[in-house]
């Protein structure tokens, strides 16, 4: 029996990266899952197969989150086929590389729609349901640069990443009453395609360089902590942020 | 296969409490067990007793972690029979079950509290880290308290610094431990369930403390220990120098 024997999970942004070895790990500790993509619709149905061949459910569904009309249609869908949804993983997100003084206000609110206001969004669509049943989790994936700062002044990202810890804060009390919990994860440097795209490989060096464990991570490790996070184990953690970073920021 | 599969795992104080709930949890995810008592030798034998329903191989090992040469003696005991240990959860602490005041309080209490709650964890530590670093894996997790991140409303100042210093061991070794596969982690309990906090607060005052509880209730000792299982895993490899916090929402 996994530790998440038959929970219906919705991952946001789950056809690559972080989000992808979500659906594996948690479809491993006995999860169905709900892989959600925006655009890639080829990667998101492989991640699908991948789920069914750890024998379990693989629900793809196609939607901006940051359009709170598909956010709903999307949760409509899973209500309507299986019928409840007890998971909610805030994945979904984008790395910007905006120059501060350059920025427009118009990179300004794509950035916090794309990476915050989904957030926002697909609580605000899990939560009644899981308010009646009593138990729920929501993880918001953040950043290490919400917690270390930005290196390059990227304003956008740095403050939609660091609105994910407050969303968890803001939420937690009031949650806590219906058996909902839920919690932040700070992820360090991890080889995924956001990362490779985002630094040229001196760049990236350099960054493992000052990793204590000289390595970045990979996206099972934080799929882990999700898992983990996500189980009846974890039921007395919420409010928190946890960082999975081989060290380099305590 | 559970997510500590044939692991050795150094347990200290785990007669009751937190402790008793690690060896436990830790045995049913596949790990053999140490059981480290100083007085309850009854306890730790029931404690034992779980470990075996398990399928685990278990040793009760009597010693008092604020005497450092007891500490060799239970380390080099555990290395002579099973070889290596894997995993140390320095757990084993203490708080004053008199009250005290601040201004009168003797420099005995402070003395016992860093000896028994953060020198301990250190020796602790000195003692398994050269077999950690030979086989270039590790985990150790040491138990701290929400105390130590809220602050005491009533001047319990030995116990809290104690618990402070705890939070300082992870992050003045996490670095130097990273490069042989030794992760080093802090675990903070909220206001738990155990013999220990029963006999800290009185029965009128936990209802004050659960009030301030998101959760509505205190926690449970096997919801700390599923926390420290999983750190000791290999799914937490990437995890090393931090603090996370088991605590109902009472501390973020």
């Amino acid at each position: 029996m996994g530790e998440l024997q038959d929970k219906v999970a919705l991952i946001t942004g789950a056809s690559r990266g972080i989000g992808a070895a979500c659906a594996l790990v948690m479809a491993r500790e006995g999860a169905d899952i709900v892989i959600n993509y925006k655009q890639s619709q080829h990667l998101a149905n492989e991640v699908a197969e991948q789920v069914r061949s750890l024998r379990r459910r693989a629900l793809v569904i196609q939607a901006d989150v940051s359009n709170a009309e598909q956010v709903s249609r999307m949760v409509d869908q899973i209500l309507e086929e299986w019928g409840r949804i007890d998971i909610l993983v805030n994945n979904a997100g984008r790395h910007f590389h905006l120059k501060f003084e350059k920025m427009t206000l118009e990179e300004w609110y794509t950035g916090m729609d794309t990476n915050l206001t989904s957030q926002v969004l697909c609580a605000q669509a899990v939560v009644p349901s899981m308010r009646k049943q009593k138990w729920g989790r929501i993880i918001n994936l953040s950043a290490l640069s919400a917690q270390r700062g930005s290196v390059s002044g990227d304003v956008s990202y740095g403050c939609s990443k660091a609105g994910s810890l407050g969303l968890t804060r803001s939420l937690f009390r009031s949650l806590a009453s219906d058996g909902i919990t839920i919690n932040a994860i700070c992820p360090g440097p991890i080889w995924t395609d956001m990362l490779k795209a985002g630094f040229t490989p001196e760049r990236l060096d350099q960054f493992v360089q000052n990793v204590p464990m000289h390595r970045m991570g990979k996206p099972e490790e934080i799929a882990e902590m999700i898992s983990f996070l996500a189980s009846d184990r974890a039921g007395y953690i919420t409010g928190q942020t946890i960082s999975v970073n081989g060290g380099l920021w305590v | 296969m559970g997510e500590l599969e044939g692991k050795i795992a150094l347990i200290t104080g785990s007669s009751r409490g937190i402790g008793a709930s690690c060896a436990r949890v830790m045995a049913r995810e596949g790990a053999d067990v140490v059981v480290n008592y100083r007085q309850n030798k009854d306890a730790a034998e029931e404690v034992a007793a779980d470990v075996r329903s398990y399928g685990r191989r278990v040793r009760i090992v009597q010693a008092d972690v604020s005497e450092r040469a007891q500490i060799q003696a239970m380390v080099q005991q555990v290395l002579d029979a099973w070889g290596r240990i894997d995993v140390l959860v320095n757990n084993a602490g203490h708080h004053s079950t008199q009250p005290y005041m601040f201004e009168t309080m003797g420099w005995d209490l402070w003395d016992q509290a860093i000896e028994t709650n953060l020198t301990s964890q250190l020796a602790c530590i000195k003692a398994v880290v050269p077999g950690m670093k030979q086989q270039r894996w590790g985990r150790i997790v040491n138990m701290s308290s929400v105390t130590s991140q809220r602050g005491s409303g009533s001047g319990d100042v030995c116990y809290v610094a104690s618990k402070s210093g705890v939070n300082g061991l992870a992050r003045g070794l996490f670095s130097l431990l990273a490069p042989f596969g030794i992760t080093i982690n802090t675990v903070s309990p909220g206001t738990t369930d155990t013999d220990l906090t029963r006999a800290v607060l009185t029965p009128e005052r936990i209802p004050q403390y659960v009030a301030r509880i998101p959760i509505g209730r205190m926690g449970t000792p096997d919801e700390v220990a599923e926390v420290v299982s999983f750190l000791c895993s290999d799914r937490a490899a990437y995890i090393t120098g931090q603090l996370i916090a088991v605590n109902g929402g009472e501390y973020v």
